[in-house]
């Protein structure tokens, strides 16, 4: 069953005339699909556009154009009173677990909060539930009476897993969830949200600039460019046989704690910056940065996103055919 | 080989309204010409104090003993007037923060110009003409024109290229680099540890590597140091290191990063935890500093602290019961 399906999607910001005028295109255009009990691993450079993709998923946001289904229903342009029923099924665990938890509220009562608004349980069985999830997490019951301050970072983020949890969502948009950590706590952290996945079965939207903890997570991957998915495919297909010139660079940028494999490993080395998303470059976004690109052609149409083979592996490029498999 | 710095039983206390901090205890290490040598360690481990204990930068509150010199030469004694001659021309330093780093009021030409109408006595047309030929060293697109230009119009991988243009503007012995590439995009990162590579081989730049990601470590260090809670508990070649980490404390790091390249050869998808938290040092350690998170701790490690051991023909470990871990230590933890 399809939990999620992003059709076209498109988000504008307008830029105020003082500084230029025009318009940041963060998503222009992006078809995503979900699977019951799926993780899929969302992967670009910073303003790729993947934090705006999962904030419109949730309706922190609201799309410029295009849908979103959560579970069959349209959602993308629910009021903000017809959404808030919507929010029991998605939740999202955020990137810093300093500003995402109110400092004046116990750990129980931010990990309750959602189950009192939803009004699933009250008192004793509220009481029982927030035992249950804290222990979930990891976490000693008699953490609920501590405050956000007296946490280390890796508990924060526990607690922060424990409350988008609470209310058993079908779907959890996870933006950039270890990467404010120690890679010692980030390693605790990612065992136990694989555990966590494999026993609730929940769906995953897993927003991430770190490559290998995505191979580890994602049974799916779409790598984002300028707003636009360039490739999407199986964890084998997009990290063993990548297609795009794009996600190629990205993974030859990657850094194995090995050192002699590390030496051994092809480097591509992209020239120049992402370009601005208020001026994206004609034709494929990517063409400026390119190294295979062929003029005039890549600066001129925009590809679309096309199957190569016959499983779901897609591709938006043109020289797709010429680049060797 | 004679070293070029050689650091000696560097120790740093901070003096804090909760009592005495000792943020770096005894650490000692060299770093040879066109060498890389790491500092790794997490947040807190010491690192990047022991990279301002080398320049001098720390407040006033901060009480630093042991020794560094700079190709013989003694820095901890030297006057004010004589340390400011030393930053930026014989050891200079790129920071994490590219935003922060640069001076928001002031011209990419002024700031790298600045370094070398200071320490070089060039006119202001001379400064100019060599930042050119350094924004291009360091890669920049349309160097000249972006002279003229200012910080806030530069994406944070230009920013850190800027960086690094005044941090060799005057051919330093020493670059000390904490962590250059920490708040850049994965691409990016690719092009400066390049830009690093570079500098090193045509230059024969020393760098100091401050950082907490081994992949970067893999990829460019020639020698590592492992800094746990002040302490340098593992030290040695980059390639005996990493295939055969001694301390516990190393083996858990190097078992906590994903590592998909090994699913295909059998590797676990768990990722090796270190339960419990980094401590604070209130004072000198009675005990081993990672014993109370440590799978291998005896009655002994709550004894005493052990010191640096050879375990290895370059390597060495701070732990009692150094070694590898045994294909029984390895199961309990998978």
């Amino acid at each position: 069953m399809t939990v999620l399906r992003v059709r076209g999607l498109t988000k504008y910001f307008p830029v105020p005339r003082s500084r230029g005028g025009g318009r940041v295109h963060a998503l222009d255009g992006v078809d995503l699909t979900i699977n019951e009990g799926e993780v899929v691993g969302l992967v670009g450079e910073s303003g790729s556009g993947k934090s705006t993709l999962g904030k419109c998923v949730v309706r922190l946001l609201e799309p410029t154009g295009g849908t979103i289904e959560l579970n069959g229903r349209d959602i993308s342009h629910l009021s903000q009173r017809r959404i808030r029923p919507v929010r029991r099924q998605v939740h999202m665990v955020f990137q810093d677990p300093y500003s995402s938890l109110d400092p004046r509220m116990s750990i129980g009562d931010i990990v309750a909060e959602p189950l009192r608004r939803h009004r699933v349980a009250r008192s004793r069985e509220l009481d029982a539930k927030v035992s249950s999830l804290l222990d979930k997490v990891g976490l000693a019951a008699a953490m609920r009476y501590r405050y956000p301050h007296e946490l280390s970072g890796g508990q924060r983020q526990r607690v922060g897993l424990a409350r988008s949890l609470s209310l058993d969502p079908s779907l959890l948009i996870a933006d950039e969830p270890v990467s404010a950590l120690d890679v010692s706590v980030q390693a605790s952290v990612l065992n136990l949200f694989m555990d966590l996945q494999a026993d609730l079965g929940f769906s995953c939207l897993f927003i991430s600039h770190d490559l290998a903890t995505v191979e580890l997570l994602c049974d799916r991957v779409a790598v984002l460019y300028l707003g636009r998915v360039v490739e999407e495919g199986s964890r084998e297909e997009i990290f063993s046989a990548p297609r795009h010139p794009y996600t190629r660079s990205l993974l030859s940028a990657i850094t194995v704690p090995d050192p002699p494999r590390q030496r051994r490993r092809e480097r591509i080395i992209l020239s120049g910056d992402v370009p601005s998303p208020i001026d994206p470059p004609p034709g494929c976004a990517f063409h400026t940065r390119c190294p295979v690109a062929e003029l005039p052609r890549c600066a001129g149409e925009s590809p679309v996103l096309e199957p190569v083979g016959g499983t779901g592996h897609r591709v938006s490029c043109h020289l797709v055919s010429t680049l060797s498999a | 080989m004679t070293p070029r710095l050689q650091v000696d039983e560097l120790s740093v206390e901070f003096d804090t309204d909760e009592g005495p901090v000792l943020a770096v205890d005894r650490m000692s290490f060299t770093v040879g010409p066109r060498e890389v040598v790491a500092l790794v360690g997490e947040s807190g481990c010491g690192k990047s104090v022991t990279s301002m204990a080398i320049l001098r930068l720390l407040p006033r509150r901060a009480s630093v003993t042991g020794s560094i010199s700079l190709d013989g030469r003694e820095l901890t004694s030297l006057s004010e007037t004589a340390i400011r001659e030393v930053r930026g021309r014989d050891v200079s330093m790129i920071f994490q923060e590219p935003m922060t780093s640069l001076n928001p009021s002031f011209t990419i030409g002024f700031q790298i110009g600045e370094v070398l109408r200071r320490h070089e006595g060039m006119s202001r047309k001379q400064a100019n003409e060599r930042a050119v030929e350094l924004l291009d060293l360091v890669r920049m697109p349309a160097a000249r024109t972006r002279l003229r230009e200012y910080p806030h119009q530069l994406s944070g991988g230009m920013r850190q290229r800027v960086m690094i243009a005044m941090a060799v503007a005057c051919s330093p012995q020493v670059l000390i680099a904490d962590e250059p590439t920490t708040a850049l995009d994965v691409t990016i990162q690719a092009q400066i540890l390049d830009i690093l590579r570079d500098l090193r081989a045509d230059v024969g730049t020393s760098i100091l590597l401050i950082t907490h990601d081994l992949g970067v470590v893999a990829d460019i260090a020639d020698r590592v140091e492992i800094m746990y809670a002040g302490h340098q508990i593992e030290s040695g070649p980059v390639d005996d290191l990493f295939s055969r980490p001694q301390h516990p404390y190393t083996v858990g790091l190097l078992g906590a990063v994903p590592r998909p390249d090994l699913l295909a050869e059998g590797g676990s998808r768990r990722l090796r935890e270190i339960p419990g938290l980094v401590p604070v040092l209130r004072g000198l350690p009675e005990s081993c500093v990672f014993a109370p998170r440590c799978t291998r701790a005896t009655a002994v490690c709550g004894e005493s602290m052990p010191p640096l051991a050879r375990t290895g023909p370059e390597q060495y470990a701070a732990c009692h019961h150094a070694g590898e871990d045994s294909p029984v230590r390895k199961g309990i933890q998978a």
